[in-house]
């Protein structure tokens, strides 16, 4: 439904909540930072208005606050979901075993003809498989369920207002669009950048989606009357990518991500069934999505090093969904005889289960290939846990002299002081120590604030 | 018709208007005329003749220069065009170098020796060839230049009047030739665009204000482009657009620096292809600034004075104005060096409100139709026929 002009109320601050309606899991990653946002606006009582933009018919619709309050509270009550070791098999490998079981339930002769066949066209269906799968990922924000029902009428946002999003915008946004609204209406923009990985690394991203990236940020800066970068690391990349793309330089200014959710979280936490038995024995955490440019595969590498060297290791726990590009690692942990059953992965952790694994953990690890910002580590800190850290991009930011850090492809340096970390438990409750009594986490209501802050300024800006 | 042809017709109609009878002979070949008819003058260059090879050596984009080979060396195609000649030419007028050898045999056999010779350079062809052939890696580069300034040199040597484009090109052929040289510069047709084109071609055209780039597919409009502009098309708003009309879109669109951020400079352009005459006079019309990005070649350029007679804004380099420098102070014409200065200009135009009309503008303007660049060559011309 088109926007109703008589419905235009006056000039205000907008909050785009598109991306947290949609959101059907825990929080994490950005999702955290809208979710955040939105409960310290809720808590704190500022007048703002919430919105959702529906890409297709180019619109904005209201939310209103009982709808946000009712996402977060489902955001919130998420529950762990996966088991705990052996590790998921895939996708790939699940359908493998459905196709298996099927051909086994044919007679002999039949059964034999049939998989030789399939074994022929393997490599085409293999092929086929992953291009489906791309298609899938790209259609999903297409297909997915409106969050409300589109009954009520678009609106304008009036001159003068300040508009703020700060979710999957290249999902759920066509800025080239916003631009055009924004001209349009006369509305500001504050926007926000976590990285520019698709771009500057291209290589550990799937298929097309650089150049893609590449037009969604010059759009953005466009659009943006300033955008929120998570860190200097972050921001600097931004200003070189708009260089080389020769897009006019935008406002981007850096904010601080909060790190204190969890141990507030850990305070209330029933501890889930999914996770009770790894509390049982020292475990190392990794908590991340996994995928290739998070780098599990220097954590695997030197565990099997480890192992061959006859030392005890404790358990490596992966927290995080697997994403792109890592089912031949996942095989390979499956089935590697060297390291059975010391490397597990959960997915889908709530905040208390995962307040509770950090709280419980040895230390942390952190050997990402490139970073926006990096929370894992700041949230391992605020739980009073070192954190073993990749030295690139953003997270030295993070870490500060709290963690040490290791060039992520120096497989032998992570030998090595795994090893060390392992077999010199004093040293790591040392380290442990000092960080709970020095480090402060940064608040995520100091973020809301600072993020409001901005918008506010905008307000007040000319045009 | 690229610039070449244009500036031909226009040269024959500005003979024809002085009463001059006037018979073209042209060779061309299949693949760069196709779908236009050939006249009863026009005589077709094999592409499988052994003429072809330069030294024995197919090598490409050299054409232009073997085909005065084959039209002077091949018993059959020399007979052909000679036969072609109707009667006894007061005048022989030579556009371009490339059929010199065919003018050189006819003058060694003493045919038409009535005939005065008027050289007519679209270009200073030597080095612009160079920088063509060395872009495409050609070993032969250099030697083949060799070849073509000597072609040159001898065109003007044997010429009684030698026709330069711009200023630029004049002071080279006369410093080289040691002859007087006279300016015929390159001028256009005034155009008149339909209503019912016009609102046809709204329609399909950007709503918002966007720039006009006219090309062919001649490499240096390709490489001028990327040159002028970059490889990422950025540093345009979301909602304004280059139009690219003409051979050279499809060569735009396929180049590895437009696809180096392909989805971005596809969200930036809009290519059009070939169109009819009508059809880009609504087009020039429509557009709110025309763009000459020529970073490379010498001549002057036909749509530079097409760009400079439509009262739109113009940005060009100082490549595209060779042979306009008169024109750089009307208001709305702009030049930047290729590069961040014309991205930034270009960025900053599409943003003005259009270009307003001013009547003492338009009045300059007018030098730049043909009957006035073309003046001074039939001066000359009658000149020498006189003596």
């Amino acid at each position: 439904m088109k926007p109703d002009p008589t419905m235009t109320p006056a000039p205000s601050l907008w909050v785009d909540v598109t991306t947290l309606l949609h959101w059907q899991r825990p929080a994490v990653g950005i999702i955290r930072v809208e979710h955040q946002f939105c409960q310290w606006l809720l808590q704190t009582g500022q007048e703002v208005r919430f919105c959702r933009y529906d890409k297709s018919g180019k619109c904005f619709y209201p939310v209103t606050r009982q709808e946000v309050e009712a996402q977060l509270q489902r955001i919130d009550t998420c529950q762990t979901r996966s088991a705990a070791a052996p590790m998921p098999r895939g996708r790939k490998a699940h359908l493998e075993h459905k196709i298996k079981s099927s051909l086994a339930r044919l007679p002999p002769g039949l059964e034999r003809r049939l998989h030789d066949f399939l074994k022929r066209i393997r490599p085409s269906a293999n092929a086929l498989y992953h291009k489906l799968w791309v298609a899938w990922q790209r259609l999903k924000p297409w297909l997915a369920p409106r969050a409300s029902a589109p009954a009520v009428p678009g609106i304008t946002l009036p001159p003068g207002s300040v508009y703020v999003s700060m979710g999957l915008d290249w999902d759920y946004k066509n800025m080239a669009d916003l631009y055009l609204l924004k001209q349009e209406q006369g509305f500001k923009c504050l926007f926000f950048c976590y990285d520019t990985i698709p771009v500057k690394l291209p290589q550990l991203c799937v298929a097309d989606v650089s150049r893609q990236f590449a037009h969604y940020f010059a759009d953005l800066a466009w659009a943006a009357d300033r955008i929120l970068c998570i860190s200097d690391s972050t921001r600097r990349d931004l200003l070189e990518l708009m260089q080389r793309l020769g897009v006019p330089a935008p406002d981007a200014r850096r904010v601080h991500l909060g790190g204190d959710i969890l141990p507030a979280a850990a305070s209330s936490a029933p501890v889930s069934p999914a996770i009770a038995p790894l509390l049982e024995r020292p475990y190392l955490l990794f908590v991340s999505t996994i995928e290739r440019r998070k780098n599990h595969e220097i954590l695997y590498r030197a565990y099997t090093r480890l192992a061959e060297q006859g030392l005890d290791l404790p358990q490596l726990v992966f927290v995080g969904m697997p994403g792109w590009g890592v089912q031949e690692l996942l095989s390979d942990i499956r089935l590697d005889p060297r390291i059975q059953g010391r490397i597990v992965q959960l997915n889908h952790v709530n905040d208390a289960d995962l307040a509770v694994l950090y709280q419980h953990a040895r230390f942390t690890l952190y050997p990402s290939l490139y970073e926006g910002w990096g929370l894992p580590v700041a949230e391992s800190l605020a739980f009073g846990k070192y954190c073993l850290c990749s030295s690139t991009s953003s997270l030295p930011e993070v870490g500060q002299d709290f963690v040490d850090y290791l060039d992520p492809w120096d497989l032998p340096a992570w030998v090595d002081k795994l090893r060390f970390l392992i077999t010199h438990p004093e040293w790591v409750d040392a380290r442990n120590a000092d960080i709970a009594a020095r480090y402060r986490p940064h608040p995520w209501n100091a973020t809301a604030a600072e993020i409001y802050g901005n918008a506010l300024q905008l307000t007040s800006s000319s045009p | 018709m690229h610039g070449g042809q244009i500036r031909l017709a226009e040269v024959i109609r500005a003979y024809r208007e002085q009463g001059y009878t006037v018979q073209s002979l042209n060779l061309y070949n299949r693949s760069a005329s196709a779908g236009q008819p050939a006249g009863k003058h026009d005589f077709h260059y094999p592409a499988s003749t052994p003429w072809q090879l330069w030294q024995g050596k197919a090598v490409p984009l050299i054409e232009d220069l073997t085909s005065g080979h084959y039209a002077a060396g091949d018993q059959a195609a020399y007979q052909k065009l000679t036969q072609a000649v109707q009667g006894e030419p007061q005048l022989i007028h030579l556009e371009q170098p490339w059929l010199l050898p065919l003018v050189r045999r006819w003058k060694q056999e003493g045919r038409f020796p009535r005939a005065r010779i008027v050289y007519g350079s679209q270009n200073i062809e030597a080095p612009l060839k160079a920088t063509i052939l060395r872009q495409y890696g050609i070993a032969e580069a250099d030697a083949i230049a060799a070849a073509i300034a000597r072609l040159e040199d001898e065109a003007c040597a044997l010429a009684d009047v030698i026709l330069a484009v711009s200023t630029a090109d004049r002071a080279v052929l006369a410093q080289r030739s040691g002859k007087p040289v006279v300016l015929a510069a390159n001028g256009i047709s005034a155009w008149h665009a339909s209503e019912a084109a016009l609102t046809a071609w709204k329609s399909r055209l950007p709503s918002r204000p966007f720039a006009l780039f006219v090309g062919s597919a001649h490499p240096p409009n390709i490489s001028g482009f990327f040159d002028a502009l970059g490889d990422s098309l950025g540093f345009l708003p979301p909602d304004r657009r280059i139009v690219i009309l003409g051979g050279v879109g499809s060569h735009v669109l396929e180049h590895p620096r437009f696809q180096t951020w392909g989805p971005l400079n596809q969200s930036r352009v809009q290519v059009l292809g070939l169109v009819d005459e009508p059809a880009l006079a609504a087009v020039k019309n429509l557009a709110h600034l025309i763009i000459l990005p020529l970073c490379a070649g010498g001549g002057s350029n036909i749509k530079t004075a097409e760009a400079l007679y439509s009262g739109k804004y113009v940005l060009g380099t100082p490549t595209s104005f060779r042979g306009f420098h008169d024109y750089l102070g009307l208001p709305g014409v702009h030049q930047a060096e290729p590069g961040a200065p014309f991205r930034k200009i270009l960025a900053e135009l599409l943003q003005c409100p259009a270009q307003a009309p001013d009547p003492q503008a338009q009045a300059q303007r007018q030098q730049l139709l043909w009957c006035h660049t073309l003046k001074a060559m039939i001066e000359a011309v009658q000149e020498v026929l006189a003596a």
